[in-house]
């Protein structure tokens, strides 16, 4: 029987390869040996996911090999969600999508899963979201916040009328505003108005959970 | 020329006559005010002080009026039955709404409307124009006033016009929209603000012809102003349209006449009232406003207010024992001894009879309650026009098993007008009021003196250590609190729990002051009693001004007419067009964008100043600009002031 640190290694390994099969033996392993499914999750695969991250920042991973990374996260996720544990790191609801006029939707969707991962209600809206429906659908799903995302400097503005919304409608400081991409910067989403920015999707659960929080 | 200054406060209505060149204060006066009526109060210290002055009434130049009339219009829920349209809003919910029941907002009823604008100033969906002429119609013959607000008008206005339009179009009552009230987001807010707004243009409209009739019969022809929640003054016609920026006018008008007396840009002024102490900052000449606007009754508005701070201790403060033998001096407010014994003449024999110094009524509201048979005789019973004790009262209805839960209830939800000991009866006994009754005055501190085993003298002592102390505590609170953030709650109260130690002096040994950086100025008849404690134990100088105690009237006449308009220029990212809020005004340049801002704003200022009564008209421009690195200019935010001293051509008759 594998250790609990082989296990990890194993689905961070797996994870980094983009290697599927291998991928769920490692999951199996995992639920077999009752590690925590979080910590599998986090320490193994989001290890992985973050080397992939880090490759792809500095140029030595292109993106199909994240997408196969990605595939394999995916499937250790469906394999170790049912053993999560109910008590959720980051309780609340958010929801998610990329800005109107933008469809560049990789990030939003690493988000997404990182979020899911940790037990976050995730109401994706997908790419290319008109930024009426963020607010309309914060209020069908009583949300606690909103993520957007943004990989066009010409659309990114577009994040200041989705947090007029909630002002206008009462529903800030209620609902919180967490945004992300490539070129936006802490300064720029403090000036729209947000209440949370991240660099990386393994940053943005911390930021989630800061701000479920209230801190 | 000369001014006439009168602010209603909760007992008394000031009224003072200034020289207008140099602001020499000629004459002051002072009357009870009249909640049934407040023109009565007004028009009586009117003439006192006009008799008291010499002065002919041609002499008159300009009368301001600082009054409580709206606030408390708002807070016991009284005006108009009020229509409310709602534009663009698609769930009612979430700003305070059911359309079903329609209660939570003071209205009649409410049609939501299909339309309203997005962040940017385009139409979200066209106005829906036959549900508007369809609820109108309906609204018509049951309400007295409309009140109309759609999504981000603030951004675009059209919508909400052209809702105004229709409905002038049918009739003449007023029509409110929130764009005309508020510049900032928050249509919860903007909706509130034009519904209350609407709703107590009646109750002033009858107070401006009241005060007006009076002025014209007594030759006098200036025009009349009112003081805003700011310390703003506008004349009657806009007033009518602005009935809601009086609220918080009382506080304003103590702020600015005790910075005007302290003649200091640094300065903390508390006014003692009668119900309350009120407590505000100047720095650097400016008052302090909560730009987010005044919270009344519970409904958050986005009306501009003096940042005030009312501390439930004032003249006519309960002084009572409680249940472990402790003296106590408010919060709640009762009606002095000394002013009882006028009304009810019979009081000082009922004291004497009784041994009680507390006695029971029934408030205007709770004459007007209709219940079941025990309720009413429950109020039958409190009502007479005499006073009753607690005791006599459980007598009275010695059958009634609940008469001691009824009596609880009723008195927590205010309906029960209590008589009592309080601050304003022992100045009397020391001679420092001379307007009521002494001897009833003197009969109930006897009584509550002996009650505790000490002097009327020692009591006087004890009452007065109480009131600085409340007063000095909550002022070293909020000047802490001003500065200091805390990341929770049981940080603030250990550091309430220090500065308590601090202020009571009771830490042993050990010394600890705290040092106030500013003076205090005190407001209002009682401030030379207090103040000069509360500073000495802050470590700061005290002013006491020659005519603080008509701080407030003065502060009601030498405020000047303001009038604000708010813009926004953004830049759109997908054209790079600067476009101009409201409306749409579209600019490929940001320069010409901001000329054009400039220009409109200045123009929509002026003409309201000069509509609300100012001459001499200047203008103030702040303008903040959001740029981000490496992205450069966002948005602007550009408010336009025009200010004017108020005109003193007469009004239109």
């Amino acid at each position: 029987m594998a250790t609990k640190e082989e296990i990890l290694a194993g689905l961070a390994k797996a994870v980094i390869d983009g290697d599927v099969d291998t991928a769920k033996k490692w999951a199996q392993a995992a639920i077999d040996s009752n590690i925590d499914a979080f910590e599998a999750l986090t320490k193994g695969c989001q290890q992985g996911m973050k080397v992939m991250g880090d490759r792809y920042s500095a140029g030595e991973a292109y993106i199909p090999e994240i997408m196969l990374s990605a595939d394999a996260m995916y499937t250790t996720m469906d394999m170790l969600r049912p053993h999560l544990k109910a008590k959720a790191v980051a309780p609340g609801t958010i929801v998610m999508g990329v800005i109107e006029g933008d469809v560049h939707d990789i990030g939003k969707n690493i988000v997404k899963m990182m979020l899911e991962a940790s037990s976050v209600n995730v109401v994706d809206l997908g790419r290319d979201v008109p930024i009426a429906a963020f607010v309309d659908k914060v209020k069908e799903v009583n949300a606690n916040a909103i993520g957007m995302s943004s990989l066009m400097t010409t659309c990114m503005f577009k994040m200041k009328d989705v947090v007029d919304m909630l002002v206008e409608q009462g529903l800030k400081p209620k609902v919180k505003v967490m945004v992300g991409g490539a070129p936006i910067s802490e300064e720029f989403a403090k000036s729209v108005g947000a209440d949370g920015y991240a660099p990386d999707a393994a940053e943005a659960v911390k930021v989630f959970e800061k701000l479920m929080r209230g801190a | 020329m000369f001014g006439v200054g009168i602010s209603s406060g909760g007992s008394f209505t000031d009224a003072v006559i200034m020289d207008l060149k140099d602001w020499r204060v000629i004459a002051k006066a002072k009357s009870p005010t009249t909640y049934q009526d407040f023109s009565l109060g007004i028009i009586s210290s009117l003439d006192k002080v006009l008799l008291a002055s010499q002065i002919p009434a041609d002499q008159v130049g300009l009368v301001s009026l600082a009054t409580t009339l709206a606030t408390n219009a708002i807070i016991e829920g009284r005006g108009g039955r009020i229509g409310l349209i709602l534009i663009g809003i698609k769930h009612l919910e979430l700003v305070g709404l059911k359309p079903e029941t329609a209660r939570d907002l003071p209205v009649h009823s409410v049609a939501s409307i299909v339309g309203g604008h997005g962040p940017d100033g385009i139409e979200a969906a066209p106005l829906d124009v036959g549900g508007v002429r369809e609820a109108v119609k309906h609204m018509l013959g049951e309400v007295d006033g409309f009140a109309v607000s759609g999504l981000f008008s603030v951004r675009n206005p059209e919508h909400e016009l052209t809702v105004k339009r229709m409905i002038a179009q049918t009739c003449s009552k007023p029509v409110v929209c929130g764009h005309e009230l508020a510049g900032s987001l928050g249509i919860y807010e903007r909706t509130v603000t034009a519904v209350l707004n609407a709703r107590i243009i009646p109750i002033i409209e009858r107070l401006m012809k009241e005060v007006k009739g009076a002025l014209a019969q007594r030759g006098i022809s200036a025009p009349l102003m009112l003081v805003r929640g700011d310390g703003a003054l506008m004349n009657e016609a806009v007033a009518l349209e602005r009935a809601i920026e009086t609220i918080q006018s009382g506080p304003a008008a103590s702020v600015i006449g005790g910075k005007f007396l302290a003649s200091k840009d640094d300065v903390v002024v508390m006014d003692i009232g009668s119900t309350t102490t009120i407590i505000s900052t100047v720095k650097a000449g400016t008052v302090k406003t909560d730009e987010s606007g005044a919270t009344i009754s519970g409904w958050k508005t986005r009306v501009r207010a003096v940042d005030a701070d009312a501390l439930g201790n004032g003249g006519d403060s309960r002084i009572w024992i409680d249940d472990a033998g402790r003296l106590k001096v408010g919060p709640r407010r009762v009606m002095p001894l000394a002013f009882a014994s006028i009304d009810f003449p019979t009081l000082k024999e009922k004291i004497a009879k009784s041994g009680s110094w507390e006695f029971i009524n029934a408030s205007k509201a709770m004459r007007k309650v209709d219940g079941s048979e025990l309720i009413n005789r429950f109020i039958g019973t409190v009502s007479r026009l005499e006073p009753i004790t607690l005791d006599g009262l459980k007598n009275e209805l010695s059958d009634v098993p609940v008469v001691d839960h009824l009596f609880k209830t009723l008195d927590e939800a205010g309906f029960i007008a209590r008589i009592g000991l309080t601050p304003t009866d022992l100045m009397h006994i020391k001679g420092l009021f001379p307007l009521g009754d002494i001897e009833a005055a003197r009969m109930g501190a006897e009584l509550l003196a002996k009650t505790l085993g000490i002097t009327a003298e020692e009591l006087f002592d004890r009452v007065w250590k109480i009131m600085v102390h409340k007063i000095t505590l909550r002022l070293t609170e909020l000047q802490n609190s001003g500065g200091a953030s805390y990341s929770n709650s049981a940080d603030q109260s250990a550091v309430i729990g220090v500065l308590e130690s601090v202020v009571s002096g009771a830490l042993g040994d050990l010394k600890i002051s705290c040092t106030l950086n500013s003076p205090i100025v005190g407001i209002g008849a009682p401030a030379h009693l207090f103040i000069p404690q509360v500073a000495k134990e802050l470590n700061t100088e005290a002013i006491i001004p020659p005519n603080h105690e008509v701080g407030a009237a003065i502060g009601a006449l030498i405020g000047n007419v303001a009038s604000t308009s708010e813009f926004l220029i953004k830049k759109e990212m997908a054209t790079s067009n600067f476009v101009v809020f409201p409306g749409r005004h579209v600019f490929t340049e940001l320069e010409p964008a901001v000329e054009f801002t400039l220009k409109m704003g200045k123009e929509v200022s002026f003409a309201q100043a000069k509509r609300a009564g100012a001459a001499e008209i200047e203008f103030r421009v702040e303008r903040k600009d959001k740029v981000v690195p490496n992205l450069g200019f966002m948005w602007s935010e550009i408010k336009v002031t025009a200010t004017g001293r108020p005109s003193l051509e007469g009004r239109e008759k």
